[in-house]
């Protein structure tokens, strides 16, 4: 395995909360003492660009193997590499869904390989993820798998939904939620609001999504148990957890980057590219999940990666399905979007998009340690990075929320376990 | 004679035409409507040309207007009703249109279940595109019709108090007229159940009532729609009778004045919208609305598919 010497970068470290201008040396997938360099290592001059922590995604879905039309796993792999994500957690929608652990096992042993990033797998909370039944939780902890979540389906039976979670909690697994009422948002394809109406879509209101955090919450008050609510998208969503993280009851969330940067505005001639779950909602929602970002009552960031392949996207908006791609673009756009000092803003996405996504699953995050597999990669502030639908057609899924867009800040080079994929 | 003011190669919604465009289909609608009760035979702008009525949803009286239109103008008229369409085996609409444009249509009118269908056919075919009702987005010929109706009787429509009552929420007609009315400087007032009667619809300029009496007196006209109770009894009211009884046109207690016209896009269900004997009064207009339609899409069709302007 060739060995690499990255000189003159900034090495970001969220756990310390430090950025400190160091050489590092990595030898065998590994960080390695500077003296062990040799005459074979390759010297990377960085030139003061930021050496960052691989990016750990908590939402993403795979959709493998057999429909690679949307996307195969080393579309994914290259996508994720050139966004800067060394780890992605799949969602449970695997060749087929993750309710058995021959699945798991079938998934583990031929799907993913040495040369995708590292790949992290989830198991149904329900079977199916239908909502009706508990899946076996425990064997499917044994067979690997770290966290349940029905995603992008929601239990939507509350006993259902609370013996899950207490279930999952004997085995310490966090449950991953995106909350959802469909009975209040039946075929909805669109954010509730004065759009929708003139649009004449079926509208996706925030309480629908707001009801069911709610729940989640009581839920986790008084069972203890781990919620994680992923891709929350109503700024009442936030004044919520904002309240119960208040009163100490120890629930996590994310939003994912393109909630973060993006409207309903996107939708507005029925572009069904830009048709996200959740959906895209308004400035205010917006602007309050910033705000909660900023305040810590949002953990993380995740991408929400959901590939689809032109002939899935290029319908009728209401029969289209929901997903937007999220991985190549999550985070240069958030670069882009938050205004803070350049530093402290790598530190802030550093801690959001790798730091806490580990933590909240009971990993240990990516660090500079010698000893400790490089997952990192190499970000110049000062180049650019253009990204478009029309580039994404040959390798996968073509869903960009947006036609085309321009961003501060450019990826130059990612380590996945000590290899140079970028 | 109407000067050429249009420059659109479809008509896909209300919502996107200037006040001006508007007024130039009506008053070609005018001249067809005219040369009808004259005698006089239509102008063959359309000779030679192909047009495709692609029907994805039941219709009956947009189609044989739009058909009747076609006809009138000297076109070639096919009609594809869903149920005898390839989409039934699964092609996709994109595939479809691609097909028919490729047979040589020159204008293709759609009527499809999913809002934004129209415009989404446009951004697929060359050809000119007529929305004949995409979901619950638009149906921007019946709204001219109804302009041009109440213009025929009311004169011009600025300041004119026009109420829309029923089902707002799920209605196409409802959106279409309102962008409609509301460009002709129309003063605007929905009403009906709360629940199908969105508040936030005020931000577009126009005044919200729960109140039938209220929203019935002093108008100039009363636009029915049609309530679409296969789909929202027990979800948005409770009843045909409850709402009959809070919502419906009937002598007496929600009378409008004599002088209010009384409009319903069809079809109506008699005794739940509207009594009998208030339909078929000379107060109403419905059928009016009927036969100006075919005049209107002969404009709309001669705007957006004979080469004359």
């Amino acid at each position: 395995m060739k060995s690499f010497l990255l000189k003159n970068g900034w090495a970001v470290n969220p756990d310390n909360e430090k950025v400190e201008n160091k050489d590092l040396l990595i030898k065998n997938g590994r960080f390695c003492e500077l003296s062990n360099q040799n005459s074979n290592t390759e010297i990377l001059d960085l030139k003061e660009s930021f050496i960052m922590p691989g990016l750990f995604d908590l939402r993403c879905h795979i959709n493998q193997p057999g429909i690679s039309v949307k996307e195969s796993l080393n579309a994914l792999s290259e996508k994720a590499v050139s966004g800067g994500y060394t780890s992605v957690l799949a969602m449970p929608a695997l060749s087929s869904m993750a309710d058995n652990q021959e699945t798991i096992f079938y998934t583990k042993d031929s799907i993913i390989s040495k040369q995708h990033i590292n790949i992290y797998l989830t198991g149904c909370l329900t079977l199916n993820s239908k909502g009706e039944n508990l899946a076996p939780l425990g064997s499917l902890k044994e067979s690997g798998v770290i966290a349940v979540t029905d995603c992008p389906s929601s239990t939507q039976n509350n006993q259902i939904y609370s013996k899950a979670v207490e279930y999952a909690s004997m085995f310490n697994m966090p449950v991953i939620e995106l909350a959802r009422d469909l009975s209040l948002s039946p075929e909805a394809s669109a954010h509730e609001g004065l759009l929708s109406l003139k649009m004449g879509l079926k509208g996706y209101p925030r309480i629908a999504e707001e009801l069911f955090v709610s729940r989640s919450i009581l839920l986790s008050k008084y069972t203890n148990a781990k919620i994680h609510l992923t891709s929350i998208s109503s700024g009442g969503s936030v004044e919520l957890i904002r309240g119960a993280k208040k009163e100490g009851v120890e629930i996590t969330c994310d939003i994912t980057s393109n909630h973060l940067c993006y409207t309903e505005d996107l939708i507005e001639n029925y572009d069904s590219f830009a048709k996200a779950t959740p959906p895209f909602r308004e400035d205010e929602d917006r602007k309050a999940l910033i705000e909660g970002l900023m305040d810590k009552t949002i953990d993380a960031i995740s991408t929400g990666h959901q590939p689809f392949s032109i002939d899935d996207k290029v319908k009728e908006f209401d029969l289209a399905p929901s997903g937007v791609l999220g991985l190549e673009n999550s985070f240069c756009q958030a670069f882009t979007e938050l205004k803070m000092e350049t530093k402290e803003k790598m530190l802030f996405l550093a801690n959001t998009m790798s730091r806490m996504p580990a933590k909240i699953l009971g990993i240990k995050p990516e660090t500079f340690e010698v000893g400790e597999k490089a997952n990192i990669f190499v970000f110049n502030p000062k180049d650019k990075t253009n990204l478009s639908r029309e580039c994404e057609k040959e390798i996968g899924g073509t869903n960009l929320p947006f036609k085309s867009r321009e961003f501060d800040g450019k990826i130059i080079h990612t380590f996945v376990n000590g290899e140079k994929k970028l | 004679m109407v000067t050429p003011k249009w420059t659109k190669r479809s008509l896909l919604s209300i919502q996107h035409l200037t006040g001006d465009e508007i007024s130039y289909l009506l008053d070609i609608s005018g001249e067809y409507r005219k040369a009808k009760t004259n005698g006089n035979s239509p102008s063959g702008c359309l000779e030679g040309k192909t047009i495709v009525n692609l029907f994805l949803e039941p219709s009956t009286r947009t189609r044989v207007a739009f058909e009747l239109a076609a006809k009138g103008l000297q076109a070639d008229v096919i009609t594809i009703a869903e149920k005898s369409s390839s989409l039934t085996k699964g092609e996709s609409l994109r595939d479809t249109a691609r097909n028919i444009q490729a047979l040589g249509a020159d204008g293709i009118i759609l009527r499809h279940s999913s809002p934004g269908a129209a415009q989404f056919l446009d951004n697929i075919v060359d050809v000119p595109v007529i929305n004949a009702g995409d979901g619950a987005h638009e149906h921007p010929s019946q709204a001219l019709l109804d302009l041009f109706t109440l213009r025929e009787k009311l004169g011009s429509l600025k300041g004119k108090k026009v109420t829309i009552l029923g089902d707002i929420l799920f209605s196409r007609v409802a959106r279409s007229n309102i962008w409609g009315l509301l460009k002709m400087g129309a003063k605007v007032t929905l009403a009906g159940p709360s629940t199908l009667v969105p508040k936030k619809m005020e931000e577009l300029g126009l005044t919200v009532t729960y109140n039938l009496k209220k929203a019935v007196s002093n108008t100039d006209a009363i636009m029915l729609l049609r309530i679409q109770h296969e789909r929202q009894t027990q979800t948005h009211f409770p009843s045909l009778t409850e709402y009959s009884k809070m919502f419906g046109l009937r002598e007496g207690d929600s009378q409008p004045d004599s002088r209010t016209i009384i409009l319903h896009p069809g079809p109506i269900n008699r005794g739940v919208e509207i009594d009998s004997t208030l339909a078929d009064s000379p107060q109403s207009v419905i059928l009016d609305q009927v036969t100006n339609g075919v005049s209107v899409r002969m404009a709309i069709l001669d705007a957006c598919c004979s080469s004359t302007y």
